[in-house]
C-alpha cells in the first residue's frame, strides 16, 4: 500500500511534543546526575540553582525528597517520570509512522520507571537505562520513519527543547547559537512550520553583543519567542 | 507433530515481557474511569488439524458468503422476507437495521468485508458458531504479534512444527482494501481515538498494512468525496475507509447529531460510489442475536446448499413453540438479550435463584423477540498455565473472514479463554486471556 505524506494537525501536534518531551527526559536525567553528583558531599549553593531551574525549589524540602520527587513524580511537570508519561502520551499516537520498534523503547523506559518507583530506587544510576533507550529511541526513528516531514518535525521539536533548556540554564553563548543553528537547520525543510516574524526577533536577540542571560528581561523575552517559534 | 511443550511453558513471561515491549494491550472503562491492561496470554497454543481446518475453512466461507447475500438482499429486494424465510419483524426490529442503508451499492456488493465468526468446539468434536461479527469484529492482531514474539523466543518451536503463517492478516487486510479502494485515493484507519478499547490494534493494524490512521477531525468531505486534512489546509482523497467507529456515530448529519467521532456527509459521499466503507454500515441486521437462529436458513436459501457449519442448538420465544420450551426449561438454558454484546447480557439459567429465573421468565413474556436461549454447550476446555501447572479452561475461537473480490479465511484466530474454572463466559472486558491458534499444515 502506498503511504502518503501529507501530516494531519493533529499528527504534527504530537511529534512536536514527542521530540519535546523525549529530550526533556534525556536532559533532565543529564542534569539529576549532575545534581546528584554534586549532592554528595557538596554546599547547597552548590546545587540550589539546578533545584530553582528544574522549578523544584519550594516543592521538594530536603536532598532526598528532591531526588525521589524528580525521578518518579507524576505530577510535577518538572520531572523525568512526568516528561516520559508525555512522551508516551504523543508517542502512541504515532505508532504507523515511528513503528512498533522505536515506540518500545518509550514503553520500556516507562515500564522501568514505574518498576524502579515501586521498589523504592533512590540511586539515580537505576535509571541509566532510560537515557540509554532514549539514545536508541532517536537512533531508531531516523533509521525507520520514512516519513522525512515528520522526522523533521520531531527533531524541530527537540532542538527547540533542548535550546529552551539551554537557556533556562544559563548556558554560554556558543552553546545557545550552536542549539539555535539547529532549530533553523530543520526549519529549513519545513519553513511553513515557523512564524517568520518571531525567526526574525530571534536572529536579532541571539546574537554575541546582545547576548545577556543575567538580564532577567532578555532571558524571559527569548524563552517566550523560542516557545512560540513553532506554529503546530 | 512435535510440540515443545516445555520450551512454549518457559517462554511465557520471556513473551508477556515482549507484549509489554510493544505495548500490546486492550482498555477497560469502569466506573466511567478508563484504565489500559495487559491482555494475559498463555503461551499453549490452541492447535487445529489440516482437516479440521479444511472443514472450517470452508463452512466459513460459505457463511459468510450467505451473511452477505442477505445483507444485499435486506437492502434491497427483500426475497428473504417475502419468501416468507424471516419473519419481517426480525429484521426491521433489529437494532442494526439501518433504514438509511436501503438501495446503497457498496463496492462489490460486499457488506461484511472482515467478518469475525465465534465458534467453539464440543466434546464430541463438533464444532459450532456461537455468534458471527459482523460490524467491527476485534482481536486478529493479539495473535498476529504474540506469533511474531513466539517465533523470536522460541525459533525451534516452530522448525519442529508445519504451522500455517499467521502474520499474514496484515497482507489479507491491506489486499481487500485495494480492491474495495478501486484506485480512488489513500486507504486509511478510522479510530476513535487512543481511549478506544481496541486502539492498539488499530495503530497496529495502519503500522502493518501501511495504511493511514485518521482521527475524528482528520477527514472531511467536499464535492461528495472524502479527504484526509494536512496541516496547512493540503488534501488528499481518500479511496477506502476502515473505520472502527461505530454505525450510529459515523456521520452526525444523518445517525447520532451529537457524534464527534464521524465525518459529516460520509454516507452522501458513500452513497455515490465515491469510497468504499469497511465493514459497511447496517451489517447489525446481520449479527442479531435473534437473526443468527436464521444463517443456516440462509445458506439453504441464497447458495442452495446444506450448511456446513452448525449453529447451536437456539430457541427464539418468539415463537410459540419455542416460547413454551424456553419458559419451561429455562433453568438449563443459557439466555442472551439480543441488544447486548461483548459478553453481557447473557445469563445461564442454572446460576440464578427461583426469583431470578422468574423475574427472567417475566421478561420474556412481556418481550419474547428481545431473548434468544440456547442449549448450553459442553464446550472443549483447553490446556491454560495457571500458576505454571497447566489446568483446564473453557475456551472459543473467533475465526477471521476476509473479503474482497474473493472470500479468504484467515489460517488462524483468536482463541480467548476463561481464567475462571466455574465460567464459559471468555471475554477480555471479563478478564479473559487469549492464546496463539495454531492450524497444521499437514
Amino acid at each position: 500500500m502506498v503511504k502518503h505524506t501529507i501530516i494531519s494537525a493533529k499528527k504534527a501536534n504530537s511529534l512536536y511534543w514527542l521530540g519535546r518531551y523525549e529530550e526533556r527526559v534525556y536532559i533532565t536525567l543529564h542534569l539529576l546526575r549532575k545534581c546528584h553528583d554534586k549532592m554528595i558531599d557538596g554546599e547547597l549553593e552548590d546545587y540550589w540553582p539546578i533545584w530553582q531551574n528544574l522549578d523544584t525549589a519550594g516543592v521538594y524540602q530536603t536532598n532526598e525528597e528532591f531526588i525521589f520527587g524528580i525521578m518518579y513524580d507524576d505530577i510535577n511537570p518538572s520531572t523525568v517520570m512526568s516528561a516520559q508519561m508525555r512522551a508516551m502520551d504523543n508517542a502512541i499516537l504515532l505508532r504507523e509512522d515511528i513503528l512498533s520498534e522505536t515506540l518500545s523503547y518509550l514503553e520500556m523506559s516507562l515500564a522501568l520507571l514505574k518498576e524502579c518507583r515501586n521498589k523504592q530506587e533512590k540511586n539515580v544510576i537505576c535509571l541509566q537505562p532510560v537515557i540509554d533507550w532514549s539514545l536508541a529511541f532517536w537512533g531508531s526513528a531516523e533509521q525507520r520513519l520514512k516519513n522525512h516531514k515528520a522526522l523533521y518535525i520531531m527533531m524541530i521539536g527537540r532542538n527547540i527543547e533542548n535550546l529552551d533548556m539551554l537557556l533556562r540554564f544559563d548556558y554560554d553563548f556558543e552553546r545557545v547559537a550552536l542549539a539555535y543553528d539547529s532549530v533553523k537547520h530543520y526549519f529549513r525543510h519545513m519553513p511553513s512550520i515557523v512564524d517568520d516574524h518571531i525567526e526574525e526577533e530571534l536572529n536579532r536577540l541571539i546574537t554575541r553583543e546582545r547576548f545577556n542571560l543575567k538580564d532577567v528581561e532578555y532571558k524571559n523575552k527569548l524563552l517566550k519567542f523560542i516557545n512560540q517559534l513553532v506554529r503546530v | 507433530m512435535n510440540i515443545r511443550i516445555n520450551e512454549l511453558i518457559d517462554s511465557r513471561d520471556t513473551v508477556n515481557k515482549w507484549l509489554e515491549r510493544y505495548g500490546v494491550r486492550f482498555g477497560v472503562y469502569k466506573h466511567g474511569v478508563f484504565n489500559e491492561q495487559l491482555f494475559p496470554f498463555d503461551s499453549i497454543p490452541r492447535i487445529i488439524s489440516h482437516s479440521d481446518w479444511s472443514y472450517l475453512e470452508t463452512g466459513l466461507k460459505q457463511r459468510v458468503l450467505a451473511l452477505n447475500k442477505f445483507l444485499w438482499d435486506v437492502y434491497h429486494d427483500k426475497r428473504i422476507i417475502k419468501d416468507g424465510i424471516i419473519p419481517e419483524e426480525f429484521v426491521y426490529s433489529s437494532k442494526g437495521y439501518m433504514p438509511e442503508c436501503e438501495g446503497i451499492n457498496p463496492t462489490g456488493e460486499v457488506y461484511a468485508h472482515i467478518a469475525g465468526i465465534d465458534l467453539v468446539e464440543g466434546k464430541d468434536g463438533q464444532w459450532y458458531v456461537l455468534e458471527d461479527n459482523l460490524r467491527i469484529p476485534s482481536g486478529a492482531s493479539y495473535p498476529m504479534i504474540a506469533r511474531e514474539i513466539t517465533r523470536k523466543v522460541s525459533p525451534q518451536t516452530f522448525t519442529q512444527n508445519a504451522v500455517a503463517e499467521n502474520r499474514n492478516y496484515s497482507k489479507l487486510l491491506a489486499t481487500m482494501m485495494e480492491e474495495m479502494n478501486n484506485g480512488r485515493g489513500i486507504s486509511v484507519i478510522l479510530t476513535p481515538g487512543r481511549y478506544n478499547s481496541a486502539y492498539f490494534e488499530h495503530s497496529y493494524f495502519a503500522e502493518k498494512i501501511g495504511a493511514t490512521l485518521a482521527y475524528p477531525g482528520d477527514l472531511f468531505v467536499e464535492d461528495n468525496k472524502v479527504y484526509y486534512a494536512g496541516i496547512y489546509k493540503e488534501k488528499t482523497r481518500v479511496g477506502c475507509i476502515y473505520r472502527r467507529v461505530s454505525d450510529e456515530y459515523i456521520d452526525p448529519l444523518i445517525f447520532e447529531a451529537s457524534s464527534l467521532l464521524g465525518i459529516p456527509n460520509v454516507m452522501q459521499a458513500y452513497k455515490s460510489g465515491n469510497v468504499a466503507l469497511i465493514n459497511a454500515i447496517g451489517n447489525g441486521v446481520a449479527d442479531d442475536k435473534g437473526i443468527y437462529y436464521f444463517v443456516p436458513k440462509m445458506v439453504e436459501y441464497y447458495l442452495g446448499e446444506q450448511p456446513i457449519l452448525q449453529n447451536a442448538p437456539t430457541y427464539l420465544p418468539y415463537f410459540k413453540k419455542d416460547y413454551d420450551y424456553v419458559l419451561a426449561n429455562i433453568q438449563r438454558l443459557v439466555i442472551k438479550d439480543v441488544s447486548e454484546a461483548g459478553g453481557y447480557g447473557v445469563v445461564f439459567g442454572k446460576d440464578l435463584s427461583k426469583e431470578k429465573l422468574d423475574e427472567l421468565k417475566a421478561l420474556i413474556i412481556d418481550q419474547p423477540r428481545r431473548w434468544i436461549a440456547q442449549e448450553v454447550i459442553d464446550f472443549k476446555g483447553l490446556e491454560i498455565l495457571e500458576d505454571d501447572k497447566p489446568v483446564e479452561r473453557k475456551a472459543d475461537l473467533r475465526a477471521f473472514v476476509v473479503s474482497g473480490k474473493e472470500t479468504r479465511v484467515w489460517a488462524s484466530g483468536l482463541t480467548r479463554f476463561s481464567r475462571n474454572p466455574d465460567s464459559f463466559v471468555v471475554n477480555s472486558s471479563q478478564g479473559g486471556g487469549f492464546k496463539d491458534t495454531w492450524v497444521l499444515e499437514e
